[in-house]
């Protein structure tokens, strides 16, 4: 994987400043957003980029018809991920580092090929859906800005 | 670990009664009206028997598994796999290399490479090649359908990619909880239009020029793993699932039948029952629409390949064994409904959710089953769904007399 080194100025100030069309590519849950990550899974992908309150989300769609939002907090952290589509994202892209820790903690064995729930104290990862319909989310609960709930990240 | 996981200790009552329903399906003649009778139909050559049962390894649970028989390409040559899990919520006819005695031809590309896939679900990845073979299931067959052969030892080497798509390998039959899936689900292909003209990344195709070198592809519709009831002489326009009523405490196993077609034979006649549109285009493509408690949820679908209805109750008491997370455990059976959007008003559904900590040791079959659905908009309606109902899928680019696919009915 990549890194751009180019990196967006901040939008300061009104909670909801508008929707930009960015050069931001997209980050990684648990990342920072100066490291940019320039994913093959978003090569030739649209993004836009809104803020809201105290967090901003990158949303990128993918050709392919999948959305991924990225929700970034004041410090720049990608705190959560959530995504919808015909398509599964390159979860081990979008988790980052913690892809392995939601592999290990997924449990096995179950009949249950459409829903998968892992939640310790520190990720949760909610994934559902079926061949050619998924969506998902995954976020760091302690990372989650104040006043800010699951039901938010949509 | 799950609850589900329930390992093979658990004695022979199980795999003998699993013998005894089997060998008694098929007789009562139900079906051909809808609404009423469910269970299993008169042996036809359009009908399968299915049965919810503990599955290969004696620990499944709402999990529908029927028989297939595969031969290599234009010979006699054939090999009948049973636990075949019935998924109207995938495409595609898939085993899992273990079981096979026979070696399947892979499927080569213009340029020479093998086409090898990689199957995601969300629990789990299922890596192999696509190959060729003629497909009969009861007296239906289809010669040269493209099938695809999960953990075949020819392609032992899984892209990053492909493992990255999704949390657990699912290469073996224990890990898979069958010897392989029949996706009968509503559109033609597991991938389609997309996939002949661009990569999805990660990729679902790939081309391999090596037994590791694999790189994702696209791939003609004709070649890609097809939905194999399209590919049926006749009764190829979609199915029907009859299974009876489970008691609400579970049960054993159940038995009912998979009729290949709708309107086509005297035994699949549609009859006035309800159908439920799946969207074609937007956002909601594929999906349907169910409005429960008060949401209109627009990603909703109908599956039996979900082993319980998942919806989201802020009501209902999640289980407290972490075994158990995501299901329900309310202190007792809990009576709900929902409403399908037709495409004109609604229908209601009622089901129940019981406490998933409950389930007898001894059942592979639970209708209570219930869990919460990590997607915010979405309800779906698994396996008990089907119990005591007599449910057609009808394929994307079909019709019948009920209307044009897809859609689900009952």
């Amino acid at each position: 994987m990549t890194y751009m080194a180019q990196k967006c100025a901040w939008l300061a100030g009104a909670a909801i400043v508008g929707t930009l069309w960015s050069c931001i590519a997209s980050a990684t849950l648990g990342e920072t957003e100066s490291s940019i990550a320039a994913e093959p899974q978003l090569a030739n992908a649209s993004i836009k980029e809104t803020m809201q309150g105290s967090y901003r989300v990158h949303e990128v769609q993918q050709p392919s018809g999948t959305v991924i939002r990225e929700y970034a907090g004041i410090d720049g952290k990608v705190f959560a991920v959530t995504w919808h589509g015909p398509f599964s994202p390159n979860l081990r892209q979008t988790l980052g580092s913690y892809f392995d820790q939601y592999a290990a903690a997924a449990p096995a064995g179950r009949q249950d090929r459409n829903h998968m729930q892992v939640r310790t104290s520190n990720l949760v990862v909610q994934v559902g859906g079926h061949m050619r319909a998924y969506s998902g989310r995954a976020y760091l609960p302690q990372a989650l800005p104040s006043g800010v709930t699951a039901g938010d990240l949509e | 670990m799950s609850a589900y996981f329930r390992i093979a200790q658990r004695g022979c009552l199980g795999v003998a009664l699993c013998v005894g329903m089997a060998s008694c399906g098929g007789g009562d003649g139900l079906g051909s009206n809808s609404g009423s009778g469910t269970g299993p139909v008169a042996a036809a050559n359009n009908v399968v028997s299915v049965t919810a049962s503990g599955g290969p390894s004696n620990n499944a649970l709402n999990v529908l598994y029927t028989t297939v028989t595969v031969c290599l390409p234009g010979t006699s040559t054939c090999q009948t796999i049973d636990n075949i899990q019935v998924d109207t919520g995938s495409y595609g006819l898939r085993i899992l290399a273990p079981v096979l005695t026979l070696t399947f031809p892979v499927l080569a590309l213009s340029n020479g490479s093998a086409l090898v896939e990689c199957t995601s679900f969300v629990d789990g990845y299922s890596w192999g090649p696509v190959t060729i073979a003629d497909v009969t299931i009861s007296g239906e067959s289809a010669s040269s359908v493209p099938i695809q052969i999960i953990g075949d030892s020819r392609y032992p080497t899984v892209p990053t990619d492909c493992s990255g798509s999704a949390p657990l390998a699912e290469d073996t039959v224990a890990a898979f909880g069958a010897n392989g899936i029949i996706g009968i689900g509503p559109l033609p292909s597991d991938c389609g239009e997309f996939c002949t003209e661009s990569v999805p990344e990660p990729a679902i195709y790939y081309a391999c020029s090596t037994e590791s070198n694999c790189t994702g592809t696209t791939v003609p519709e004709a070649s890609q793993v097809p939905n194999p009831v399209t590919l049926f002489a006749t009764d190829n326009n979609g199915t029907i699932i009859t299974l009876p009523s489970a008691p609400s405490t579970g049960t054993t196993t159940l038995t009912g039948s998979l009729i290949f077609g709708i309107d086509t034979e005297s035994n699949n006649a549609s009859g006035t029952e309800t159908v439920v549109p799946i969207a074609t285009s937007g956002t909601y493509a594929g999906f349907i629409t169910t409005i429960f408690n008060g949401a209109t949820l627009a990603e909703s679908f109908i599956d039996s390949g979900s082993n319980g209805n998942f919806f989201t109750d802020s009501s209902l008491t999640t289980c407290p064994d972490s075994g158990f997370s995501g299901f329900y455990c309310p202190s007792s059976t809990t009576s709900l409904s929902g409403e399908m959007q037709l495409a004109s008003g609604t229908s209601t559904v009622d089901f129940d959710v019981a406490s998933a900590e409950q389930i007898n040791a001894a059942y592979f079959v639970y209708p209570g089953l219930g869990g919460t659905n990590p997607m915010p908009n979405s309800f779906d309606w698994g396996l008990p769904f089907f119990f005591g109902r007599r449910v057609a899928t009808a394929i994307d680019g079909y019709t019948t007399s009920a209307g044009s696919g897809p859609y689900i009915a009952f």
